[in-house]
């Protein structure tokens, strides 16, 4: 075999795989899921991100970071965090996904390894209302400005009841339940009730 | 009120001298990306009306609009977008199920007035309604499931000709679930549905597992739904709007779980109606599903109900034509014991004859006529009076009655539509090979899909385009059955008719040969002055919008009045009905 260490993972036949078993070998056995020929998935417990993501960014050619999302799983209780980190030289990515307590709400900032992870942080702070410490901007508004309300991607937020709120339906809107429409239209009836 | 809110409108101010932070309007129009998200379009032919847009839309930027009569499929409202509120996420091009709505590349629009930003797609028209770039549905992308549950039957198809059980399982509360959730509640349905049956409710109610909230919506406008979930024709599924590039809703099939939840209906249903009725009586004559909603819910009234049945069951034609492995006699009993529950006097082996009509008159103070089809119309061909040519209808009741019915080694059954698929089907059990004869092509077929493929499944041998010109006798007893094939030719834009191609006869060795090619209704039971007064030029009855004849006090309703001929649409009648006599007896306009 070749070593992952010394860059030659390139002559790989599939890089995604070899990387997965390079990384179960180090970390632990999380579970992979190999998305499509250039994209791998590993669900990554939370006390084993940090290390994980800095062994890519120094040790390997997975060294950008590419996207840093946020997923609520409102009924799970958790949050997810997804870190897309590619490998430029050999387009390939790993999807990089960890849940977190949704009560807490809080994870390590990965502003240290990559720079650009300030502005998803401050992003995902606003949006999700999950907190990265240390991260340079959290609590600035992003696109929010003066937002006052829970953060809006928050799945427990009522996206309808804020619009109605915050944008009063305009004079003259008037909008008609096909439901309602048709019944009483076609003289829907009841016999019982 | 903070220090910052106090000094805004200064600090704004001095940005009067500054340079303007806008910029003004591209000089240069850049088109919009390939699937770039901009203003709606909508094709308003496409559009059935159905509001899942305004639905789904988080910010409620879509109100739905009447912009022409509702029909059935269509409910004649479009949807009209304000772009105070829309954030162009999409959703509502993504989950609308007839694929109509869009959103055009074009992003730019420039107006001084606020107010001109709202719009009807496809019909307040706009420069970008025939751009072919922007944003679309993505093909086989659907956020509501197209794929119908499938229902499970009973047992393999092999088995199902050697036993006269009931062929459709029915749904497990799981499966019953999963397929409610498909629904958009988009109302389209109640508009089809002859009797305005409240579908999206009892499909929501049953999504959500309270089976009594969904059997007192069923109730509340057909008695008889037990039956309707297992036989009905279904035209609400027609229009459901997830059928348009999907399997319909079950609506059907939802329907029969709904109230096979229940075996003491009365233990569920509840009713608070006003005993208006209390000292008056109404005679219903013919125990079908018309005769039958009207006694039902003039009874729950307090009126004095009685239901006069030739044969020894009610039921009608639900009875003595529908075969038992579609519509067992349990469930019809079930059904009909709710009626007698609550007060509906039934007579059974009671004929009205001409005299007792005379005297039903004095006694009643207003009369139901639901007297059905009974007379079969003949093959018009030569040999139609052989022995072994017989009616469907005749055959059926006979059958359902419990009499010895001889079909033979070899039927052949001429005619497309229900009750010939129920005679060939019945005669598979018998223990027949059937041959189906039918003078259009298979898409004409007036009978249920499922049905013709449930007689396909089920080694029913169908022949279209099929016009029977002689039946012979044979030697032995057998019939020659010569039939000539038909050619389709569409006139003056009309359903294709098919006409016969001379000169080709071909011949069928049979047993019997099985008429079903219509009945029509037989009048012969009421006085010849009534008849005579009431009836119209094809035999049957007229009735006005109420429902009622020439005869003042006199209703009918069902087969013998609707062109329709089905279940659903005799309910809607006696419902109809219902609503006629209360008013004709001036005892108010709301039932
Ligand atoms: C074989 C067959 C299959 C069918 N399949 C379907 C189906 O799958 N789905 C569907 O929706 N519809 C189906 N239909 C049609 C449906 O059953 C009828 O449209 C419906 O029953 C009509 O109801 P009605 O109220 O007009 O009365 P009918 O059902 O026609 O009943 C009339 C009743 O009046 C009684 N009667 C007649 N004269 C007198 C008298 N003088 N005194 C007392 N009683 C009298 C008769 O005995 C009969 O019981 C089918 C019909 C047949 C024959
Ligand atoms: S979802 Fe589609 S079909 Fe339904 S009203 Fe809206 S645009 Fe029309
Ligand atoms: S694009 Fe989104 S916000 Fe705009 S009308 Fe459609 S669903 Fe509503």
């Amino acid at each position: 075999m070749f070593d992952i260490n010394h860059g030659n993972l390139d002559d790989s036949p599939d890089v995604g795989q070899e990387i997965v078993r390079r990384i179960h070998d180090r970390f632990g056995d999380f579970p992979a899921r190999f998305q499509k020929a250039d994209l791998v998935r590993l669900d990554v417990p939370q006390k084993d991100i940090i290390p994980v993501l800095s062994w890519l960014r120094t040790e390997t050619p997975f060294v950008q970071l590419t996207h840093l999302t946020a997923v609520d799983w409102l009924e799970d209780g958790q949050f997810e965090l997804m870190y897309l980190v590619t490998a430029p030289d050999l387009m390939v990515s790993l999807h990089l996904c960890v849940r977190l307590d949704r009560a807490k709400a809080e994870a390590e900032s990965v502003f240290n390894l990559w720079l650009q992870a300030e502005t998803y942080e401050q992003e995902i702070n606003e949006m999700f209302g999950i907190h990265f410490p240390g991260s340079p901007r959290q609590g600035v508004p992003f696109i929010l400005e003066g937002w006052r309300d829970m953060p809006p991607m928050r799945r427990d937020f009522d996206t309808v009841a804020y619009c109605d709120r915050t944008h009063p339906v305009r004079p003259g809107r008037e909008h008609q339940d096909s439901r309602v429409y048709v019944g009483r239209k076609f003289g829907e009836k009841g016999y019982l009730k | 009120m903070s220090l910052k809110n106090v000094i805004a409108p200064f600090s704004a101010w001095a940005r009067a001298v500054q340079k303007p932070f806008t910029v003004p309007t591209a000089e240069t129009f850049r088109p919009g990306a390939d699937r770039y998200r901009g203003w709606h379009i909508n094709d308003t032919e496409q559009c059935i009306g159905c509001g899942t847009c305004s639905d789904i839309c988080q910010n409620s930027a879509i109100d739905m609009k009447p912009v022409d009569e509702p029909n059935k499929g269509d409910s004649g409202l479009r949807p009209l977008v304000d772009y105070g509120r829309c954030c162009w996420c999409a959703l509502c091009v993504d989950v609308c199920p007839s694929g109509s709505l869009g959103l055009s590349s074009n992003y730019i629009w420039i107006d001084r007035d606020p107010d001109v930003f709202r719009y009807i797609p496809g019909v307040d028209r706009k420069e970008w309604d025939s751009d072919e770039k922007g944003w679309r549905k993505d093909d086989g992308f659907n956020l509501v499931d197209p794929d119908r549950v499938p229902m499970p039957m009973m047992m393999p198809v092999e088995d199902r000709v050697k036993t006269w059980a009931e062929v459709v399982l029915g749904y497990t509360e799981a499966e019953a679930r999963a397929e409610a959730a498909r629904c958009v509640e988009c109302g389209l349905c109640v508009a089809a549905c002859p009797a305005h049956m409240h579908i999206p409710d009892y499909i929501a109610a049953i999504r959500d597992g309270h089976y009594d909230v969904a059997v007192n919506h069923i109730y509340d406008n057909n008695p008889l739904p037990e039956m309707c979930g297992k036989v009905c024709t279904r035209r609400c599924e027609d229009v459901c709007s997830i059928g348009v590039n999907g399997d319909p809703l079950a609506i059907r099939w939802l329907k029969r779980f709904a109230t096979e939840q229940f075996s003491d209906l009365s233990a569920v249903l509840s009713h608070e109606q006003p005993q208006i009725g209390t000292g008056k009586s109404v005679a219903v004559i013919g125990g079908g599903p018309g005769g039958l909603t009207t006694a039902f819910y003039l009874a729950v009234r307090g009126f004095k109900v009685t239901v006069f049945e030739a044969l020894p069951q009610v039921g009608g034609a639900t009875f003595f034509g529908i075969p038992k492995y579609r519509f067992p006699l349990g469930s019809l009993e079930k059904q009909i014991k709710l009626m007698t529950d609550w007060g509906v006097e039934i007579k059974t082996n009671h004929k009205v004859e001409p005299d007792e009509f005379k005297q039903l008159q004095q006694d009643y103070d207003a009369i139901y006529i639901g007297t059905g089809l009974l007379k079969p119309s003949s093959l018009r061909a030569e040999g139609e009076d052989l022995p072994g040519v017989m009616p469907a209808i005749e055959m059926l009741i006979d059958h359902h009655l419990g009499k010895t019915v001889e079909v033979g080694q070899h039927v052949v059954v001429v005619g497309g539509g229900n009750v010939a698929i129920d005679a060939a089907r019945i005669s598979r059990r018998l223990g027949a090979e059937v041959t189906i004869a039918y003078r259009r092509r298979l898409e004409d077929m007036p009978a249920d899909y499922e049905e013709i493929e449930d007689a396909e499944a089920e080694g029913v041998h169908l022949m279209t385009q099929n016009i029977p010109l002689r039946v012979e006798q044979l030697p032995g007893g057998r019939l020659d059955f010569i039939w000539g094939p038909a050619e389709m030719i569409s006139e003056g834009g009309g359903r294709p008719r098919p006409k016969l191609i001379e000169g080709i006869e071909n011949h069928l060795a049979v047993d019997k040969v099985i008429v079903a090619i219509g009945q029509k209704p037989d009048l012969r039971w009421l006085p010849a002055d009534v008849a005579e007064q009431i009836s119209n030029s094809w035999g049957g009855i007229t009735c006005d919008e109420n429902g009622m004849t020439a005869a003042p006090g006199v209703f009918a309703g069902g087969d013998l009045v609707n062109s329709t001929a089905d279940a659903i649409s005799a309910i809607a009648d006696g419902l109809k009905a219902v609503d006629g006599i209360i008013n004709y007896l001036g005892l108010g306009t709301k039932p």
